[in-house]
């Protein structure tokens, strides 16, 4: 095929792409015809290059610095159509004045531009998978053979496929990035939901099993891996699970324990006290315990903190299910001692005597215990009772009864050491 | 010798005489060539003269396997130099004396007993500010002179990440063969060492080097 020039108007800006072959020399010298072909494998090698290149900018300092190997002209950078300039080796950072409008009229064609102090200035299109990229921009101190123009051509043409290639190798990664970004974020969210219906199924097997305080601080310490204890509102140890206990259990002073509490309860969520993380099980308003976490290094995390806060629950459940009961026999019992000393309902108090587990069966004796004002409540004098027969191993039954307290005994015990014991309960 | 040999890259062969101009990135890449270049040329029983361009690589050429699968250091098959000893000996590069180097070095090797030697040079050390590198391109032109009078094959190293464009295109242009992402192509237009020198007889190196930490 012979070589020939395709050539458009003067001073027309056409978009239609213009492909320039070098005029057939009419008897090219040996020695220049092997240069240009030499030329030729030069710029596969570039191509080469460009082509394993995923560097946009490595792409374009490429193109731009082989220029000087292949002829006397100079890349001045490269244009694009989004306004970016690319300055080429050596050149300043902004675009030459009245270049990218220049550029812009050009289109997808090429052509001449006007370079301040450049005799020659030339636009090539930068072209790839999606279009025109931009423009190389060259110049030369003189006005260029064709063969010179279609090197600089070619390498123009490699540079947009390879430009175009590598952002859209770019693209690929980013989207990539983005799709094992999304993965990772799915993969943790479900280890994490999984490890929530783990912490969900065991504490509510705990609820239900009856296992108590103890079972609730070894589910807790099993699924975070760190001791728990379980502590009254006063700050004794009620449940421990895990390694460490200390012995004997250390116990804060009445006013920095309700302190702590009061932190507790405006808190509302785990919080951190030294050592130890902690969360109060409180179902109503009132402090019924506290469960806590010992972790010294602090390696707590989401889940662990949502296993504290599901086993503050299930404690709450429990210690109000404790309560509960407490209140019923506490009611039952009262009621019982009630009917016995009005002499009503003989055959019934034995029935709920015997729901209380109390063998009223026995022969028993009625004490009226006077406070005489010693107790500020009617409630303090009942305790103080209470306690007094518990520590004399006597059992019983005991209500309120008109400011004193009626108790209901089968045991024969010592009435003086009893009457001292809670004298002294009540502070003399 | 006059059929190709092993080049241990890839599957390609070497004809007796070959200058190759290999081109890559970063130095995993250039361990690899060498590798494959050297323990081909090791398995084969050549004399094999390597130039490097720091004491590391020569210490991991070192412990090449040997002809007859022995480990290395070798008594004398291997030779490893570095360049302050090679191209910048004496402080400044000369053309002269290093073909001189090259041409010592084959006449040494076949006085030794071999019948075929294998060469390569890191070239990175052009990256250097020293005197006399400027004439880096007209030297691989000479070289050709020299490779194509003796049983050898000779392949010089270019990290891509570091030489510009424009040495590139020069390099390619003095070298009958190039050999790049695992294919070699043939130059069969290279400029040869007296046009090359015609035409450019004051040839200075094409451009600075991208990375000047060299």
């Amino acid at each position: 095929m012979t070589a020939e020039q395709t050539t458009r108007k003067n001073g027309s800006r056409d978009t239609a792409a213009v492909v320039r072959l070098p005029r057939r020399p009419a008897r090219p010298a040996d020695g220049d015809l092997r240069e240009r072909l030499g030329e030729f494998r030069a710029l596969l090698v570039i191509s080469l290059l460009m082509t394993e290149s995923v560097n946009e900018e490595q792409i374009l300092e490429l193109a731009a610095s082989s220029a000087p190997g292949l002829g006397p002209w100079r890349v001045e950078g490269y244009g694009f159509t989004d306004g970016q300039w690319c300055p080429g080796p050596g050149r300043g950072a902004g675009a030459p004045a009245g270049l990218t409008r220049q550029l812009a009229g050009l289109g997808s064609a090429g052509g001449p531009v006007d370079l301040p102090g450049r005799p020659w200035a030339q636009a090539y299109p930068l072209r790839g998978v999606g279009g025109l990229l931009g423009h190389l921009v060259a110049s030369c101190e003189e006005e260029l053979p064709a063969e010179q123009r279609f090197l600089i051509q070619v390498i123009a043409q490699q540079t947009g496929v390879a430009v175009s290639n590598a952002r859209l190798h770019a693209r690929e990664r980013a989207t990539a990035a983005e799709l094992a970004a999304t993965n990772e974020a799915l993969a943790e969210t479900v280890t994490s939901l999984q490890r929530s219906m783990d912490i969900h199924q065991r504490l509510t097997r705990v609820a239900v099993s009856g296992e108590g305080q103890p079972g609730i601080a070894k589910a807790l310490h099993e699924l975070t891996g760190m001791p728990v204890a379980i502590e009254d509102r006063y700050g004794n140890l009620t449940a421990w699970a895990g390694p460490g206990q200390p012995d004997p259990y250390p116990k804060e002073s009445f006013a920095k324990r309700e302190h702590l509490l009061r932190r507790l309860m405006r808190a509302g969520t785990p919080t951190r006290d030294g050592e130890r993380l902690i969360l109060l099980a409180s179902p109503r308003t009132d402090v019924m315990g506290v469960l806590a976490l010992i972790d010294p290094g602090r390696r707590a995390d989401h889940a662990d903190l949502v296993a504290l806060e599901h086993g503050a629950t299930v404690l709450s459940m429990e210690l109000a299910r404790l309560r509960g009961i407490a209140d019923a026999e506490l009611r039952l019992s009262r009621d019982l001692v009630h009917d016995l000393l009005a002499g009503t309902d003989d055959e019934s108090a034995l029935t709920r005597a015997e729901a209380l587990e109390y063998d009223l069966r026995r022969p028993h004796r009625v004490v009226i215990v006077e406070g005489k004002g010693r107790a500020r409540a009617h409630d303090a004098l009942l305790s103080a009772v209470r306690r007094a027969m518990r520590q004399a191993r006597q059992d019983g039954l005991f209500e309120n009864w008109s400011g004193n307290v009626a108790v209901v005994t089968a045991g024969q015990t010592d009435w003086e050491q009893l009457r001292r014991a809670i004298m002294s309960d009540l502070g003399g | 010798m006059t059929g190709p040999v092993p080049s241990g890259i890839g599957e390609i062969g070497l004809v007796p005489g070959s200058h190759v101009c290999a081109f890559y990135r970063g130095d995993a890449d250039r361990d690899r060539l060498l590798s494959g270049y050297l323990g081909a040329g090791l398995t084969a029983g050549d004399k094999c003269v390597c130039v490097v361009d720091s004491a590391d690589t020569a210490k991991l050429l070192g412990s090449l396997p040997g002809a007859c699968g022995e480990p290395g250091p070798y008594t004398g098959q291997l030779d490893i130099h570095l360049p302050e000893s090679t191209y910048l000996a004496g402080g400044e590069f000369t053309t002269s004396d290093m073909l001189t180097f090259w041409t010592e070095g084959m006449a040494k090797a076949e006085v030794e007993g071999y019948s075929f030697c294998r060469l390569v040079g890191e070239m990175t050390w052009a990256l250097r500010d020293a005197p006399g590198v400027e004439h880096l391109v007209s030297y691989e032109s000479e070289l050709n002179r020299v490779t194509s009078s003796y049983p050898v094959v000779v392949l010089c190293l270019y990290d891509l990440d570091r030489f510009s464009g424009e040495v590139v295109v020069n390099i390619v242009k003095t070298h009958p063969q190039v050999l790049i992402q695992g294919i070699l192509v043939e130059n069969p237009y290279y400029i040869g060492p007296d046009e090359f020198l015609r035409s450019a007889p004051e040839s200075p190196l094409p451009a600075a080097p991208r990375s000047a930490s060299a």
